[in-house]
């Protein structure tokens, strides 16, 4: 059993992470969730700003670590226009640790064209960065110490959990 | 020297010795143990002795395919398996066609061997199926029996003049029932073969080729030993045939007694035979034809081969089974499954297969006959251990089994060649 | 369970061969077929080649002919980023006598990670995959009459996209299953996924005799065999089975079994029509079911190409796993 951390975490992040995102832009930019949690999240976000479906992203293919953790697939990239042409995307995540899935996930992009402007929005950070990507918009910062892995399950509610390892 | 075997049971059924617990060896036969004057004493320590068993069908190997098993091997291997005689096929390299290539057989069983070798040649040239052989001088030179060698007669007409010649020369036959329109594949056309997309193998070409093999049969008149029966069908076919008096006898192999076509799920060429394993039908009823008396006889169909004949896909690899070896183990083991009661089994392997080549002398523990037996502990297990083997083709299904029975000791005509 | 699907899996039951669809369990099947749809959201990038077996090699062992598998195999690699190798053994080694056992001891000696292998016996990649070092993955591309996993895979694919869960149709496949591989794929992959109704059309001389063992109901009369069907499964006749007097010619097939609009309509509204390729317009199908909407046999194709980039990337990751 995993152990949820906190009841209104996601709730609070969330609300933080649109307010942001909604004041951000005048014109809607293209939503992209990455799978499977980050999905979750840039749904949740086009919900409350009417935003429509955003587009999912899957980045199994585009992993850095094949060669230790094996094949993992979560989902389809669907919604993204046949070619990138310019656009202005908000790229969107659930929980922001290393940077390596958002490496992979600008991979994929690039692998649709040429992308405009890319903004990063992610519901928690927390630390241990190893490539330098930061967010724009985040939902709350976990801090380094003292919270460690942490997962979003969902969709429905999403919540904030700590896997017990076996 | 003489040899005083005592403290055993004779086992010889329907032979005049049979449950005696002693036997006297002199000058290579049995002899009465009260007329041996002070010979070598062995205490069987109430084993069974048995007589030597005989076997049909074997490949020996020379001359030519020496890389996969020798005479010298071969029957090593044999008389390992209880085996005291061998009937080694024609299918060299060049085939036994030739009055010298038996003689060559002789000489070399005679250097080497170390059992009775008994040689066949081929009925037609070259075992081509086209010319006939020197029948004659073949038999002149040893030959007991002529066969074919599993090959096919160029036409029926040819294997009707190869009959009749054979008939009017007094020599018996063996002959492979199979269709050549419906020979190939390598498993039998049932559910397994067809779900491992392997070339089939109907059972009509064995049937079709023994109706063909009893039409000239009987038209001929020939003596007859149809070898390496497979099928249910066939079984009734030759029923029937044995019941109009027609003269022939038959045999199946222990492969077929032992396994069937769900043998080969995991496409292990060691059940790549060139007869193939068929149902569990077939199976059944080849064992109830040895019953019955319907079958005469049990054939190792000894093939030995080197790894690398093994060593491809299931289809392209070469047929047969390496199995003398284990021979006695194995018709205990048939026996201790209930399947098939050892009497039975010894009868096809002694007393039935001797009549074929018309020497009564073999196949029985009696006085004044060749003293080739073999002395086994029936209570002690054998272990089948690929580096105690002998045989030089490892392509044995049986490795790391523990088979019933231990052999002791084989006698050929007197002289003990294993211990 | 068997030898040969025994071989193709981990003691926990992961895919390190692919060598035979017999004996996959429905979850394994799903797992590979949600894999290749995932897969196949990445076919639509402009640029289609995604990185994941970059540094690997994959050996194309074909020891028989066929242009169209082998390309969709390369196809799949190099999506993939792998290195391909393709060997023409009938053309190399094997005409030099070699066996293919040395074959392959030399092409392990080459660092390959993947083997796809195409040979005309039976059994051929279960010979290799028991033979090969173990960190290697065999995929069967086809032996004998025997085995083409990769082609039911996208059969299945191909099925579950359009009319759902196998385990709730009526699968009809018509024409030679006696000699077809992909016949024999199929039905034991259509098991695997729990389809309740399994049915073979085809005239006495090309349908194999023991159906039943594999859970298949034999048909003669196309009318009765595509009765209330969802799925259609058209095999490719080969010119050799009228030469072996199997049949008596392309147009009594045609005539029998050949699969027009109005024989379609025996099949349940909305059925869908599948072939292997290439197919043989007028023999197995007529222009107008080829052509109409009801034939998914370009979707096949797309499919294919998905169901093998996840079956390499499927079993090259277990093999990673074993070896660390």
């Amino acid at each position: 059993m995993d152990k949820v951390r906190s009841e209104n975490a996601v709730d609070k992040a969330m609300a933080v992470l649109i307010t942001q995102v909604s004041a951000s832009y005048q014109k809607q930019p293209l939503v992209v969730g990455i799978h499977t949690g980050g999905a979750w999240v840039a749904k949740a976000i086009c919900k409350v700003l009417d935003w429509g479906e955003p587009a999912t992203l899957d980045i199994s293919l585009y992993r850095d670590d094949f060669a230790t953790t094996g094949l993992r697939c979560s989902g389809s990239t669907k919604g993204l226009p046949t070619m990138l042409n310019g656009e202005q995307i908000l790229l969107v995540d659930d929980v922001l640790y290393t940077g390596r899935t958002i490496r992979a996930a600008l991979n994929v992009l690039f692998d649709y064209g040429r992308p405009g402007n890319i903004d990063l929005a992610v519901l928690f950070d927390r630390g241990g960065r190893e490539l330098p990507f930061e967010p724009k918009f985040l939902g709350e910062a976990l801090g380094e110490d003292g919270h460690g892995r942490c997962k979003l399950i969902g969709p429905e509610p999403l919540v904030l959990v700590t896997p017990i390892l076996e | 020297m003489s040899l005083l075997i005592e403290h055993i049971k004779i086992h010889s059924p329907g032979g005049p010795l049979n449950n005696q617990t002693a036997i006297g060896i002199d000058q290579g036969l049995f002899v009465d143990p009260n007329r041996l004057q002070s010979p070598d004493r062995l205490d069987g320590k109430g084993q069974r002795l048995i007589p030597g068993l005989i076997d049909l069908r074997a490949h020996l190997r020379e001359p030519g395919l020496e890389h996969k098993g020798t005479i010298g091997s071969e029957t090593l291997a044999a008389v390992r398996g209880g085996i005291t005689t061998v009937l080694a096929m024609p299918n060299t390299d060049p085939v036994i066609d030739s009055p010298a290539a038996v003689r060559l057989v002789l000489e070399r069983a005679e250097k080497i061997g170390f059992c009775r070798v008994l040689p066949t040649a081929m009925l037609t040239l070259g075992g081509k199926g086209l010319q006939l052989s020197e029948m004659a001088a073949l038999v002149d030179a040893g030959c007991v029996v002529l066969a074919q060698g599993s090959r096919p007669f160029g036409s029926q007409k040819i294997e009707y003049h190869a009959l009749k010649y054979a008939k009017s020369l007094g020599v018996t036959v063996i002959l492979d029932p199979e269709a050549p329109d419906f020979a190939g594949g390598c498993a039998h056309a049932g559910y397994v073969g067809t779900g491992l997309g392997l070339p089939l193998n109907s059972p009509l070409s064995e049937v079709l080729g023994l109706g063909t093999d009893l039409e000239l049969i009987e038209a001929t008149g020939v003596r007859a030993h149809l070898s390496r029966l497979t099928t249910a069908t066939a079984v009734d076919r030759i029923r029937e045939a044995k019941a109009r008096g027609l003269p022939i006898s038959c045999d199946v192999s222990l492969a077929h007694l032992l396994y069937t076509e769900t043998a080969l799920v995991n496409l292990d060429p060691v059940f790549h035979l060139e007869r193939p394993l068929r149902t569990e039908a077939d199976r059944k009823a080849l064992i109830n034809g040895l019953i019955d008396g319907t079958i005469d006889a049990i054939v190792t169909d000894h093939t030995p081969h080197e790894s690398g004949a093994k060593l491809a896909p299931f289809p392209e690899t070469e047929t047969g089974m390496s199995i003398i070896e284990a021979t006695l183990n194995l018709l205990l083991t048939l026996d201790q499954n209930d399947e098939l009661p050892f009497d039975i089994s010894l009868q096809a392997m002694t007393g039935n297969p001797a009549k074929l080549f018309q020497k009564p002398g073999f196949g029985q523990i009696a006085f004044g006959l060749s003293a080739d037996c073999v002395l086994y502990d029936s209570t002690k297990p054998t272990h089948i251990d690929s580096s105690h083997w002998i045989s030089a083709g490892h392509n044995s299904p049986i490795f790391g089994q523990e088979l019933p029975g231990t052999i002791t000791g084989v006698w050929v005509a007197g002289k003990q060649v294993q211990n | 369970m068997h030898g040969p699907a025994a071989l193709q899996l981990t003691s926990e039951g992961r895919l390190k061969h692919l060598l035979t669809t017999e004996g996959l369990s429905k979850a394994l099947i799903t797992e590979l077929l949600n894999t290749a749809e995932s897969f196949l959201s990445s076919q639509g990038q402009p640029v289609k080649k995604a990185p994941l077996l970059r540094g690997k090699t994959v050996v194309n062992l074909f020891f028989e002919n066929s242009t169209r598998t082998r390309t969709t195999f390369d196809i799949a690699a190099h999506r993939l980023s792998a290195d391909v190798v393709t060997l023409d053994i009938r053309t190399s080694s094997a005409s030099k006598g070699e066996t293919l056992f040395d074959t392959l001891k030399n092409l392990e000696a080459m660092q390959a990670d993947l083997f796809v292998v195409r040979h005309s016996a039976g059994g051929a990649p279960f010979f290799i995959a028991n033979r090969v070092t173990p960190n290697i993955a065999v995929i069967n591309a086809g032996d004998g009459t025997h085995a083409h996993p990769t082609q039911a895979l996208l059969d299945l694919m191909t099925i579950r996209k359009h009319k759902g869960d196998p385990a709730n149709l009526s699968v009809a496949i018509v024409g030679d299953v006696k000699h077809s591989r992909v016949a024999r794929s199929l039905i034991h992959g259509l098991r695997g996924m729990k389809c309740p109704d399994i049915r073979a059309i085809g005239p006495g001389t090309l349908l194999p005799g023991d159906l039943d063992h594999l859970g298949v109901r034999a048909f003669h009369r196309i009318d009765h065999g595509l009765a209330g069907v969802d799925v259609i499964v058209l095999l490719r006749l080969q010119k050799e089975r009228m030469t072996s007097a199997l049949l008596p010619s392309e147009r009594e097939f045609f005539n029998l079994y050949g699969m027009t609009e109005d024989r379609l309509k025996y099949s349940r509204p909305g059925a869908i029509v599948m072939h292997p390729g290439p197919i043989n317009r007028g023999v197995e199908i007529s222009n107008e079911v080829a052509d109409g909407p009801q034939a998914v046999i370009l979707d096949q194709v797309t499919n294919g190409i998905a169901v093998r980039m996840a079956v390499m990337a499927m079993t090259i990751s277990t093999q990673q796993d074993l070896v660390s």
